[in-house]
C-alpha cells in the first residue's frame, strides 16, 4: 500500500490542442502537396525525360538531321539516329565523323547499319558507310544511359564528309542525364 | 509519363488486393506472409520503374503513390458514400455477449482468434461484451457493459 501511495503520476493525455499550430502544418502540408503534384505534372508532360529533340542542317549538297534525347535518365534507352540525304543517292559511300565523348554515357548495344569501317581520330569517330542507291541513309544507335551517369550533360558534333575530307554539314547535339 | 501510368495501375492494384484479401489477412502478419510481401515489393518495383535507374524515376513513382493515397483519403473524407467501398466498413461479430457464427464464417474468422482479441483485452468472458467489432482495418474494438471501450491490435493466428 506504501508502493502505491509513492507511485509518481505520469499523465498519458497530450497537450492542449494548439490549433494555429495545427492550421500552420496543414498548411505545410498543402505546400508539400501543391509541389508534388506540380513535379509529377512536370513528370507525365516527360520533362525529366527521355525527351526527344531533332536537329538538322543542309550543306555540301547533303542534308543531315539527327534525333537525340535532349534529357534522359540513367538505364533508359535513349534514342541517337541520324539521316543523311543527297539526291542522286551516295554512289561512293558516305563517311560521317561525331565527337567521341558524347557515347561515354551510354551502354551501347550497337550502331545499324555497321558501317563499313570505323576508325577514331583524336576526339572523333569516323564511320565509312558503303555505296547506296538510295537517296537516303538512316543509321540509328541502339544504347542506353548507363546507370551509374547522373547530373552530366554529354555534347557532340556529328558531321559529313564532303569528297574533300572536311565536314559538309554539321549539327551539334546535347544530352543531360537527370539524377 | 509511363512511370507514372504503371505506378497508378499498381496502386489500384494493391488497392484491390487489400480490399479483396478481406480485413483479417490485414491485419495478420505470419512469417510466410512477411515473406510474400517483400517478394510483392520486388516485383511491383521492377513493374512501376523496370530499367529506369535513376531517382528521378524511384520519386515520381512514390511520389505518385502517394497521390493516390491523399486522393483517396480526400474522396472518402469528403463523400461519405464512398467510405465504405473505398476503406470497407466495420462489421459486429460480437452482439450481447454472443458471437455471430455466419458473420464469424463470412469474415472466415474463428472463435479462438475472438477469444484472444479478448483476452488481449483483459476481458475474462465474452458474456461481458456488448458489441465486439471487426474494423474495418482488421483489428478488434470491444464495448463493454461497463461502457469501456478497448481496441486492440493484430490478433494472432489460429487454426480450427
Amino acid at each position: 500500500m506504501q508502493a502505491e501511495a509513492d507511485r509518481q503520476s505520469i499523465p498519458t493525455q497530450p497537450a492542449p490542442t494548439d490549433i494555429p499550430r495545427q492550421i500552420r502544418a496543414r498548411t505545410g502540408r498543402r505546400v508539400f502537396v501543391a509541389a508534388l503534384g506540380v513535379f509529377l505534372l512536370l513528370g507525365a508532360l516527360g520533362f525529366y525525360g527521355v525527351r526527344t529533340t531533332s536537329a538538322s542542317a543542309a550543306g555540301g549538297g547533303y542534308e543531315l538531321s539527327l534525333d537525340y534525347a535532349s534529357v534522359s535518365r540513367p538505364g533508359l534507352a535513349t534514342p541517337w539516329a541520324f539521316e543523311v540525304r543527297r539526291a542522286g543517292g551516295f554512289p561512293d559511300g558516305v563517311t560521317v565523323t561525331v565527337t567521341s565523348a558524347y557515347f561515354d554515357v551510354f551502354d551501347e548495344n550497337g550502331l545499324g547499319p555497321a558501317p563499313a569501317e570505323e576508325t577514331a581520330d583524336g576526339d572523333l569517330t569516323v564511320w565509312r558507310f558503303g555505296p547506296t542507291a538510295s537517296d537516303t541513309l538512316s543509321v540509328s544507335f541502339d544504347a542506353r544511359i548507363e546507370p551509374g551517369v547522373q547530373l552530366t550533360t554529354a555534347k557532340g558534333e556529328l558531321s559529313v564528309l564532303g569528297p574533300d575530307g572536311r565536314p559538309a554539314v554539321t549539327v551539334s547535339f546535347r544530352t543531360f542525364v537527370m539524377p | 509519363m509511363e512511370i507514372i501510368l504503371r505506378s497508378t495501375i499498381i496502386y489500384f492494384f494493391l488497392w484491390a488486393v487489400a480490399r479483396g484479401v478481406g480485413k483479417r489477412e490485414l491485419s495478420e502478419m505470419t512469417a510466410f506472409e512477411l515473406i510474400l510481401l517483400v517478394v510483392m515489393g520486388d516485383l511491383i518495383q521492377q513493374g512501376a520503374t523496370q530499367e529506369d535507374m535513376s531517382m528521378t524515376g524511384a520519386v515520381l513513382a512514390v511520389g505518385t503513390l502517394a497521390m493516390w493515397i491523399l486522393v483517396f483519403a480526400y474522396l472518402s473524407w469528403r463523400f461519405r458514400r464512398l467510405r465504405p467501398v473505398m476503406e470497407g466498413v466495420p462489421v459486429v461479430v460480437i452482439h450481447n455477449g454472443e458471437p455471430l457464427d455466419e458473420v464469424l464464417a463470412i469474415e472466415r474468422l474463428t472463435l479462438q482468434e475472438i477469444l484472444e482479441a479478448a483476452r488481449n483485452q483483459g476481458i475474462t468472458d465474452l458474456a461481458e461484451v456488448d458489441i465486439g467489432v471487426l474494423e474495418p482495418d482488421g483489428k478488434f474494438s470491444f464495448l463493454q457493459s461497463s461502457g469501456r471501450s478497448d481496441q486492440q491490435g493484430s490478433p494472432e493466428k489460429h487454426t480450427g
